[in-house]
């Protein structure tokens, strides 16, 4: 396909174009270089633009004589006859009869746009305002083109483009991008998306799901989690019925990592027999803690398992409101609490009301999110004193780091290393099912880690070596 | 009955289980390419939250904490204390305002003053106080639960916490990473021409003036740069180890997944039959 370079973006455009589909330049004077032409003149390879400057041709003179021809600028770059073929026979000719109708062009209302297969000519809007100010009637006085055209060349150019982004298309049909677009979305797909990278990646993880279940002999060293100790200490010394209000701050969307994380917690705080006042600010708060709290129950019900009084955990429930509503959970937690009565029964009732009186032996966060152990925090803690232990992802681990070395938080278990070193803590005895789903996890996140690095590494060589090539 | 005390029925968990597993089976198929399947896993998804929460907050909050009381006692500030009213018929109040206009900004805007343009006037009211509250809370909770220990902490460090080592590379960080966020390359937009080299640009000019603009650029200009560079190469680290936390984290919910679909699934009753069936209808 013939192409004209725009000579103000460089932009290929068809060789019929009369402006630059990009940036609206018009290329109506210009001459296509690969059918020299005898009789053109000798300004032919001078660019539009060095046209714009000089002065005015027999064209500009006459449109400062006379209103301007909204399609007098395709029609010029058509008229010449340098076509080949039908297509361009039948468009010269449509050329030509628009160029001899051009003198009815002031008389007749005029279409917004117009042109030659969807090239736009530029609509004058000014033209139109000072038309219909005034006469509010188009019949009686038709929308004429203004005499005192002011918009320069760049102006023009400029508005070209702005509605060349619109350019209206036949029914069904679809703008198709110039081949150079297209190689280039196609090299930056390529740059974006690595689908071998990420089959490997996939497989990996799989794989090591499958086959990735020795039991560690060693878990991370007890300097790699601050923290955990503490944590551990704190629970460990609570006495038998303390009260222990837990913000269950992690919902569905997250619980593949944050229930391996706080069921170890919560199965240590059933065993010393605290009793658990659950609220969460989550829709999906209380039914995540429902089943940890169920799962964790299930597994100290088994037989060998330590003595184990059922029934220890108080549904607080839903509490919406966000930062604004924990001071008064922090203040008087009887009042704030959200309790179905459903569920909540006289003697449960009484540990809220004595929740009230002498404040929680502990505060248990279990978050997602930094932003809940930080409002916890800030909104709660300063009103009824108790100690804070937060359990969390192991993304929020650096941003609550700060809060356990000021001693505002009184313990830490992040991730899931954290919640396999405080199972390791507890002397639990597991059952075999547990130990291999928990070995398959951690060795599953070991290799991804791994692969993933590996993944940076080859994507980045990748990447280097693909620059590198022409 | 404590919620807690028992769980579903085991056919029921095992529903969920398979259902869970059709569910995220169609959102993954996005990874393919965007489907049917995956808007209507979408859909549901979304479709089961919301609803899901509407009939938690109206069990959790709107029955048990406003209109049962209403209900029960309308006329609660002649039976109780006076501030009884502002505890039930005031939110109220301001909830129906709310709502009112939160409809009434679905319309077209009035054209006048009248009652439409009134309501919307009067929804502003409970929105202002939503956002006074919340800001006021916020701010004071981030004085006296975090800026104020912070500082506190900083300052009068307790027995076997940081030692002054750590606590001069803490100073070093802090003070070049906010300088680099005041003075560096990016902190006015403009990329070559950068804040830190105008601001010390006009002061070395101001010191050239007066003639000391060697000694100058060697007791100030170059530390400060040195200072900056520590702070925005920290700064780049401190998003390197919060990436690698995030990576970590992710990687804990896909295996997660992963496991739930190759493990859990499988053993569960539910699913032998299925797959029994399955088995006995392609034999």
């Amino acid at each position: 396909m013939a192409t004209s370079d725009c000579p103000h973006c460089g932009y290929s455009n068809p060789i019929d174009s009369g402006f630059c589909r990009h940036c609206g330049t018009a290329l109506a004077r210009q001459q296509p270089p690969e059918e020299p032409d005898d009789e053109s003149p000798p300004s032919s390879s001078v660019s539009a633009e060095d046209q714009v400057e000089k002065s005015p041709g027999p064209e500009e003179e006459k449109q400062g004589e006379s209103p301007p021809s909204r399609t007098q600028g395709p029609i010029s770059a058509h008229a010449e006859p340098q076509d080949e073929g039908e297509g361009r026979a039948q468009k010269t000719e449509w050329a030509q009869e628009a160029g001899e109708q051009e003198p009815e062009a002031d008389d007749e209302p005029q279409p917004l746009l117009g042109g030659l297969e969807g090239l736009l000519d530029l609509a004058d809007t000014q033209s139109f305002s000072t038309a219909g100010a005034g006469n509010p009637d188009p019949a009686s006085n038709p929308p004429t083109l203004s005499r005192d055209l002011t918009l320069d060349e760049e102006e023009r150019r400029q508005l070209r483009q702005l509605f060349a982004e619109e350019l209206p298309l036949e029914a069904g049909a679809q703008p198709e991008p110039p081949p150079e677009d297209q190689a280039q979305t196609r090299e930056r797909n390529r740059l974006q998306r690595r689908p071998w990278l990420e089959a490997v990646l996939f497989m990996g993880l799989v794989g090591a799901l499958l086959w990735g279940a020795e039991p560690h002999r060693q878990g991370p060293g007890q300097h790699a989690l601050p923290g955990l100790d503490q944590a551990h200490q704190q629970l460990d010394s609570l006495p038998p019925n303390s009260l222990v209000l837990v913000n269950w701050a992690y919902d569905p969307a997250t619980a593949g990592e944050m229930d391996f994380v706080a069921q170890p917690v919560v199965e240590h705080l059933l065993r010393k027999e605290a009793k658990l006042i659950v609220v969460s600010q989550l829709p999906g708060g209380p039914a995540s803690a429902r089943r940890v709290i169920a799962r964790a129950e299930d597994t100290l019900r088994r037989p060998s398992r330590a003595q184990f009084t059922a029934n220890q955990a108080i549904e607080g429930g839903f509490l919406p409101g966000g930062a604004a509503s924990l001071p008064l959970l922090g203040a008087a937690p009887a009042q704030a609490l959200p309790v179905d009565p459903r569920w909540v029964g006289l003697r449960d009732r009484f540990d809220i009301a004595l929740l009230a009186d002498s404040g929680p032996a502990l505060s248990l966060v279990v978050a997602a999110g930094a932003e809940d152990v930080r409002r916890w925090l800030e909104q709660v803690q300063p009103y009824n004193g108790a100690p804070v232990v937060a359990v969390t992802s192991a993304v929020v681990d650096p941003s609550i780091r700060p809060y356990l070395d000021s001693g505002q938080l009184a313990g830490l278990v992040s991730g899931w290393d954290g919640g396999r070193a405080y199972i390791r803590r507890s002397e639990r005895t597991r059952s075999v099912e547990e130990q291999a789903r928990s070995s398959r996890l951690v060795s599953g996140l070991n290799w991804g880690i791994g692969i993933l690095i590996a993944a940076i590494l080859l994507g980045n060589l990748v990447g280097l070596t693909e620059r590198r090539m022409p | 009955m404590n919620p807690f005390s028992s769980g579903l029925p085991g056919l029921l968990q095992d529903a969920g289980l398979v259902l869970g597993l059709v569910i995220s089976l169609a959102i993954g198929s996005y990874l393919i390419r965007d489907s049917f399947l995956a808007r209507l896993g979408q859909y549901i998804l979304v479709g089961a939250g919301l609803g899901y929460t509407a009939v938690l907050v109206w069990g959790n909050v709107f029955w048990p904490r406003l209109f049962a009381p209403l209900v029960a006692d309308p006329m609660v500030w002649l039976s109780g204390p006076g501030s009884a009213l502002l505890h039930r018929w005031l939110p109220l109040a301001l909830g129906l305002l709310m709502w009112g206009g939160g409809a009434e900004l679905l319309r077209r805007p009035p054209g006048g003053l009248g009652a439409r343009y009134f309501l919307r006037m009067l929804a502003a009211v409970p929105a202002a106080i939503l956002i006074g509250v919340g800001l006021g809370v916020g701010v004071s909770g981030a004085v006296q639960g975090t800026l104020w220990p912070q500082l506190t902490a900083a300052a009068l460090p307790a027995a076997g916490q940081a030692t002054w080592l750590v606590r001069l590379i803490t100073l070093v960080i802090t003070g070049g990473v906010l300088i680099h966020l005041q003075f560096g390359r990016e902190a006015d937009g403009r990329g070559v021409g950068t804040a830190l080299e105008l601001s010390t640009g006009a002061a070395e000019a101001a010191a050239s003036s007066q003639g000391r603009t060697r000694r100058h650029r060697m007791l100030l200009l170059t530390p400060l740069r040195v200072w900056e560079g520590i702070g925005r190469r920290a700064l780049w680290l401190a998003a390197g180890i919060l990436f690698a936390r995030l990576a970590l984290a992710r990687f804990s919910l896909a295996l997660a997944r992963l496991d739930y679909f190759l493990f859990e699934v499988p053993r569960s009753e539910l699913w032998q039959l299925i797959w029994a069936a399955l088995r006995g209808a392609g034999s």
